[in-house]
């Protein structure tokens, strides 16, 4: 009994250090967020409460459906795209071959670098008249393109999360790939079991987990991811690539309406609980 | 083909770092060497600063904190372990957008816009939770039986921490400090929005500086993010291994 009791006093010293510092800056404004969400706020000037007009404010917004709109088909494509890619790389780098170490290492390199560096390499090739991907085409069949104009913005930006995402989904399953008993491929190709169906019965049971909580886990970072987008176009041209970060950002620093930017804050919430609960459920697998 | 998508931008972004001659007064530019580069965006040799200790401030507070912390969540039985846990889980997938806002708020009323302080808390929110997590999950690999062992040679929990688990899982704790120096360093949101005196703004808020002018220094520009890359995609090769085994660590039956 006195051991319990130690040990309950020294887990709490232990942890309180932590969880009252993630209290103050991540728990309090969370919960804040949701309060300044029913007053009237702007900078400057006090909040006056106004039950649920931000939110009634929100929903009437073309600006806000054309966002959520937009961010939800940004996030699906390019978390299919990630998911389909990088199965495909995954499934070719476990695949002995020469010089596989060098491959795997060049395609892991987008990973390594930070996301407002990605944003200003794909500024740069983006570029109309200096950008890589104008030269390409220029010599290949002599025309230019706009990349990050009205037509082809939201391609671009699917591209350059893509290019970023890739390896996060093909080191987690080549990693899973190696779980899965060698036995069982022989024993199928015994039964005479072809490549298609070893891939659907053998590979993608064996690696279906993994492949949720990487899905979910980008889900998530792709809908509420911030930097590249805010870098490259800043929501624009017009509003063609005001996904919901965005939104935010500039309903609160620039319009100064923080009571719609919590509003909206807090509509997301519960897309993210539903996507982290999806997660924690496929790690107690 | 996917390969030779990934190799183009990376060679001919190299290839603009260095072209031969030219290459090093970019380099040395954005360092404020040199003669005409005090005009536009001038040198980033300041937010370099500033980025390099607040990432360093942030990675020692979360690594002590999150040591301490994760260790209690995976070795000692106390009350609402489970539910601190999964707070810390869902604390580091948690999108830092959606705290965007009051963090501002709050931290206004707190009088902690544009300052140091302000900005490494705000950090913390987003480095904290994951030290903790990946530091329970390395934890929970390190076998218990080594510190029964040392707690029937007749030590307390803190000399069996001090002697026997942390010299053993030095690298965890090494790699997940330097992980959660590259997200301090990558993290571009909260200077955006906490900072706004330059002499206080960190590396990737002077880069997007140079974005927004008319005129686009582009040898500068791609010589500071050169420059802004190194510190995290070194890292990141050497700890790869120990981020990839964290998240889906669960999942994977080894």
């Amino acid at each position: 009994m006195r051991l319990k009791v130690r040990e309950l006093l020294e887990g709490y010293t232990f942890s309180i250090p932590s969880f009252f510092l993630l209290f103050l800056v991540l728990f309090f404004p969370f919960v804040y967020v949701i309060y300044i969400s029913f007053f009237t706020k702007y900078f400057g000037h006090e909040a006056v409460f106004c039950n649920l007009k931000n939110y009634f404010e929100v929903i009437k917004d073309p600006l806000f459906h054309y966002s959520f709109y937009i961010s939800t088909l940004y996030t699906i494509i390019a978390v299919a795209l990630k998911l389909l890619l990088g199965l495909a790389l995954a499934i070719l780098l476990s695949q002995n071959f020469k010089g596989r170490a060098i491959v795997r290492t060049i395609v892991i390199i987008p990973w390594g670098i930070p996301l407002f560096v990605i944003a200003t390499i794909f500024f740069w090739f983006f570029d109309y008249n200096l950008g890589l991907a104008n030269i390409i085409l220029k010599s290949l069949f002599g025309i230019k393109i706009f990349w990050l104009g009205p037509e082809y913005v939201i391609p671009s930006i699917i591209y350059v999360n893509v290019w970023k995402g890739i390896p996060f989904f093909m080191v987690n399953f080549l990693g899973a790939l190696q779980t899965i008993p060698k036995s069982l491929y022989e024993a199928a190709e015994i039964d005479g079991a072809s490549a298609w169906h070893k891939f659907r019965y053998i590979t993608i049971p064996g690696i279906k987990y993994v492949m949720l909580i990487v899905c979910l886990l980008s889900t998530i970072w792709t809908f509420g991811e911030f930097d590249t987008i805010f870098f490259l176009t800043r929501g624009g041209p017009g509003y063609l690539t005001h996904i919901i970060p965005i939104y935010i950002y500039f309903q609160a620093f620039s319009r100064y309406d923080i009571g719609m930017a919590a509003a909206v804050s807090t509509l997301t919430v519960p897309i993210f609980l539903a996507l982290i609960s999806g997660i924690l459920w496929a790690l107690k697998r | 083909m996917i390969i030779t998508a990934f190799r183009p931008e990376k060679e001919i972004y190299e290839g603009l770092v260095f072209p031969r001659e030219i290459s090093m007064n970019s380099i040395l530019a954005i360092f404020g060497f040199g003669e005409e580069y005090k005009t536009v965006g001038s040198t980033l040799t300041p937010y370099m600063i500033n980025s390099i200790y607040i990432s360093l401030i942030v990675m020692f507070i979360s690594t002590l904190l999150g040591t301490l912390g994760g260790y209690a969540l995976a070795r000692i039985r106390f009350l609402g372990k489970d539910v601190l846990s999964t707070i810390s889980l869902f604390a580091y997938v948690f999108p830092t957008v959606v705290i965007m806002v009051p963090i501002f708020l709050i931290f206004s009323i707190w009088k902690l816009i544009n300052t140091p302080i302000g900005l490494i808390l705000a950090l913390l929110s987003h480095t904290l939770p994951y030290t903790l997590w990946m530091l329970r999950g390395f934890f929970q690999t390190i076998p218990v039986d080594i510190e029964e062992a040392a707690f029937i040679d007749g030590c307390s929990r803190l000399q069996a921490i001090f002697r026997v688990v942390f010299p053993l899982s030095t690298p965890g704790i090494v790699a997940t400090a330097m992980y959660a120096f590259t997200l301090a360093w990558n993290n571009v949101l909260f200077p955006l929005i906490l900072i706004s005196r330059m002499d206080l703004q960190v590396l990737s808020i002077g880069i997007l500086n140079y974005m927004k002018a008319d005129f686009v220094p582009w040898d500068r520009l791609m010589a500071a993010s050169f420059i802004a890359t190194l510190p995290p995609t070194l890292i990141f090769f050497v700890i790869q291994k120990y981020i990839v085994a964290g998240l889906t660590a669960g999942a994977v039956k080894r």
